[in-house]
């Protein structure tokens, strides 16, 4: 009896459930056709409403009026700091956007850099996106893929306004067209500098004169040298406690700044002879990097425990005076070195181009200017307020910088206001102008001047003025930070100052030859990849195999999907 | 218990109390060291020179966070989070326990009911109809899509159900002769004599609803909504530098002992609610086990 009666309520479950799904299957697909008719409806809308804007009025910078409410997906940086009252949905830069254009921002989602990007995926996946949000590449084309987005071209060339194309296109052209898919133009880029990966070789310039040695200008010598700083104790301390260059198990900046050395670029697309694009990690001049790291390895002159040091281990060795060499961009003193100086007043970071294996001097890899993009969901009323929040973010926080003290940051309390901002493209060599004239100020000892320097230059310059006058205090962050600047922007041997006054200057550089930030197959294979190529050459480089596994590596790579990849790079060009 | 004096009990008695001891130092050791990085000085913490003491004593750390609205904001969601969930849990599960306590003889859809949460706790639906369920309910970026969704849970109900059914039938018979329906033998009988039950379901709901993260960074919008651990889960996990195109703001990330006095603070709470409950969670759910 009992048992029938089980049996009973589980043929109701079973149907309960049925009727269930079924009806929420119903519903779905109800709010599915309801939803195109919707947009049907808007879109029916938008050829009245631009055709009531007379043709002939069309201000770049013009303010919406009535007043538009946009809801935007955004990243935001754990580490903003905000006035007080303030916060990322209510603050001053979003009171601009509504009293300077007519358009009110509210955030949809306003999610930490690196949980962005899921929150992105979820929501697409969920089918509802907000009007405007910032997407990745791969993103952008599924996104076009699924038919979400607008077509941003008629807008584009509508509304933009001299100084953005001018910006968005002074990197040759490379953002625009990744932002582009069958010839329409999908996302507006948020352009940043290319020389982000431009590798230089940091040295402690005191353990160097220790030693008396010079700066390595061959890789030889670069072996040399680490070789001397593992076992000539260079920090005099009588303790064989120093290695010579920092790495990291993730194989990313240290190591591609060594393999640079060699003319090779792994997980870095370059031309090759024929002027075909090419993935570095699968070219042959990756083996003879690989064959000395491994005989470096075995020497005991890289850290012996690289293999399990992150990222932030080998931040350690670098902070606690264990180290004397890293391969590093021109802002390494500003995340990484910075503690070294703040351990140890005594430690001189200096930067130097990188050394080369022959006579051919080595050359800095360029790579994307995108970092991501700003798309328009399908339907939206007004696409062209995206061109417009990029013409008014290139006005007032790139081209003049106006009520910087209201709207770009706030000196005494380090909280920086431009953050806030959206659809914020960046001229692509931002930096360069901005280390010259400090550099000129330095030379001159002139002090930091507010009404002459740009809100940037001015908080460089007055930063490194402070360090000089007291540079053993290196307890104080203020000082710390004067440091930072100094390394990167100041002279002599900065960071910049080798990539303005050798790189650019000899045009020892290389960009990159991509002009999508990703294929089909490369969203679907390259992690896997990826994984294969760092094993292999982590097995490489701890002994493990030989360099024939290289060649192995190489035609796996080719025929688990690299093919297809480099194809379809080369079929973008 | 008579103590016997031979060397073989005195040697198994040494190696166990040894074990238990190095035992309890594996866990108490990584909360000194966390402790000691919050108390030093920044460049210290960033070098790895600090172990178990503080290196360059400092409480900047400290001062830091309380000035940080980030935090407080967050540890308010958490506590808010907290008082609703576990009131809430530990009601339902009051609520749906005492039926399916009885027998199917007096309760007949009892299989029936059993059957329904059980399938819930074989099958869900998975991560993105989840999220679309909380988003059709207009739940998103509210305190109640962090509490509703494991307000019930079975693992609980099961648990206070087998402690009901430990319970003597004769009460409840008694309770019955004198007039008293299901909800006064509920709230009058049952719920005093069931403390040790309902302080270990508070106790696991607290201790998960304090821990955890995921659904806050899955269902809250904005960064002020989330509670204290998707809080912390954003500024531990470092921020990939490659990424970051803005050298002010470079400047800007948090140094590990900021990070390390968050994570103490964060910890704190549940380090001094525990104590206090353990005796009951102990009782309860050996309680629950072996008399059902």
């Amino acid at each position: 009896m009992a048992k029938r009666a089980g049996k009973k309520s589980v043929v109701l479950l079973l149907v309960i459930m049925t009727a269930a799904w079924t009806l929420s299957a119903c519903s779905k697909s109800n709010s599915e056709s309801a939803s195109p008719s919707a947009s049907q409806s808007a879109s029916t809308d938008k050829p009245g409403a631009t055709q009531s804007a007379a043709p002939d009025n069309v201000d770049p910078l013009g303010k919406f009026d009535p007043p538009i409410t946009v809801n935007i997906g955004r990243s935001v940086g754990t580490d903003w700091k905000y006035a007080s009252g303030e916060s990322i949905d209510k603050n001053r830069v979003y009171d601009f956007y509504e009293s300077g254009l007519g358009v009110k921002l509210v955030n949809e989602f306003a999610v930490a850099g690196d949980q962005y990007s899921s929150k992105v995926n979820t929501v697409i996946a969920s089918g509802q996106i907000p009007d405007m949000m910032l997407v990745d590449g791969v993103q952008l084309r599924n996104l076009v893929k699924a038919g979400m987005v607008e077509d941003l071209s008629s807008v584009y060339d509508k509304y933009v306004s001299q100084d953005t194309k001018k910006m968005l296109d002074e990197d040759g052209g490379y953002a625009i067209k990744s932002s582009t898919v069958d010839g329409k133009l999908y996302g507006i880029p948020v352009t940043t500098q290319g020389y982000w990966s431009a590798m230089e070789l940091w040295i402690r310039q005191d353990w160097l004169d220790n030693l008396g040695l010079q700066p390595p200008k061959t890789t030889d010598e670069l072996i040399a040298v680490a070789k001397a700083f593992t076992e000539q104790d260079p920090d005099k301390n009588d303790k064989k406690d120093t290695f010579g260059l920092a790495l990291s198990k993730e194989l990313m900046n240290p190591f591609i700044g060594y393999f640079n050395s060699f003319h090779a670029y792994p997980g870095a697309w370059t031309t090759d002879s024929s002027g075909k694009a090419v993935y570095g990690s699968i070219q042959p001049e990756m083996k003879a990097p690989l064959e000395k790291l491994a005989e470096l390895y075995k020497q005991g002159i890289i850290d012996p425990e690289f293999g399990v040091k992150d990222v932030e281990k080998m931040k350690e060795s670098i902070s606690s005076g264990k180290v004397g060499m890293a391969f590093g961009n021109f802002a390494f003193p500003l995340g990484s070195l910075k503690q070294s100086y703040a351990n140890n007043p005594d430690a001189v970071w200096n930067a130097y181009p990188m050394p080369s294996v022959d006579g051919t001097p080595s050359k800095a890899y360029i790579g994307s200017t995108a970092s991501g993009y700003w798309v328009v969901r399908k339907g939206y009323e007004h696409p062209e307020a995206v061109v417009k929040l990029a013409n008014f973010w290139v006005e007032n926080w790139v081209t003049h910088q106006v009520e910087d003290e209201k709207y770009g940051s706030d000196p005494d309390t380090g909280v920086l206001y431009y953050v806030y901002g959206i659809v914020n493209p960046l001229a692509p060599m931002t930096h360069i102008p901005e280390f010259r004239d400090v550099k000129a100020a330095l030379l001159a000892h002139e002090q930091a001047d507010k009404t002459k320097n740009t809100p940037n230059v001015y908080a460089y310059l007055d930063g490194i003025n402070k360090y000089l006058k007291d540079s053993k205090n290196s307890k104080d962050p203020s000082i710390q930070n004067g440091w930072a600047f100094n390394r990167s922007f100041g002279t002599p041997k900065s960071g910049l100052e080798v990539l303005d006054e050798y790189y650019y200057k000899n045009n020892y550089i290389l960009t990159t030859p991509l002009k999508v930030a990703s294929t089909p197959t490369m969203a679907e294979k390259m992690p896997t990849l990826k994984k294969m190529e760092d094993t292999m050459i982590m097995k490489i480089i701890l002994g493990d195999e030989g360099l024939d596994s290289f060649d192995q590596f190489v035609s796996d790579w080719n025929k688990l999907g690299g093919d297809k990849i480099t194809e379809e790079v080369n079929s973008f060009k | 218990m008579v103590e016997s004096k031979n060397f073989g009990n005195r040697l198994s008695r040494f190696l166990i109390n040894s074990i238990m001891i190095a035992l309890g130092l594996l866990c108490l050791l990584p909360f000194l060291n966390v402790l000691a990085f919050s108390l030093s000085s920044p460049a210290a913490a960033e070098a790895n020179r600090v172990g178990f003491w503080p290196v360059e004593f400092s409480l900047d750390a400290y001062r830091y966070i309380m000035g940080e609205p980030k935090f407080s904001q967050a540890f308010w969601v958490s506590s808010q989070r907290v008082l609703i969930g576990v009131t809430l849990s530990v009601f339902l599960t009051l609520l749906t326990a005492y039926p399916l306590s009885k027998e199917s003889i007096h309760f007949r859809p009892r299989t029936f009911y059993v059957w329904f949460f059980v399938v819930t706790m074989l099958f869900g639906g998975g991560l993105v109809p989840m999220y679309m369920i909380i988003r059709s309910y207009g739940l998103l970026d509210s305190i109640w899509a962090l509490v509703l969704p494991t307000a019930v849970q079975v693992f609980y109900i099961t648990l206070m159900l087998n402690f009901f059914r430990g319970l003597p039938k004769e009460l409840e018979e008694s309770a019955f002769v004198d007039g008293a329906g299901h909800w006064v033998i509920l709230f009058r009988i049952f719920l005093p004599l069931s403390m040790p039950g309902l302080a270990t379901i508070g106790l696991f709901t607290l201790v998960s609803q304090w821990n955890s993260w995921f659904d806050g960074l899955l269902y809250m919008n904005k960064p002020f909504h989330y509670p204290l651990q998707t809080y912390l889960q954003t500024i531990v996990t470092n921020p990939d530098m490659s990424r970051v195109s803005d050298v002010r703001e470079v400047l800007n990330i948090s140094t590990r002992t900021v990070k390390t006095a968050q994570i103490f603070v964060a910890m704190l709470p549940i380090l001094i609610v525990y104590p206090f409950l353990q005796r009951f969670f102990v009782k309860g759910i050996v309680l629950g086990s072996v008399k059902g």
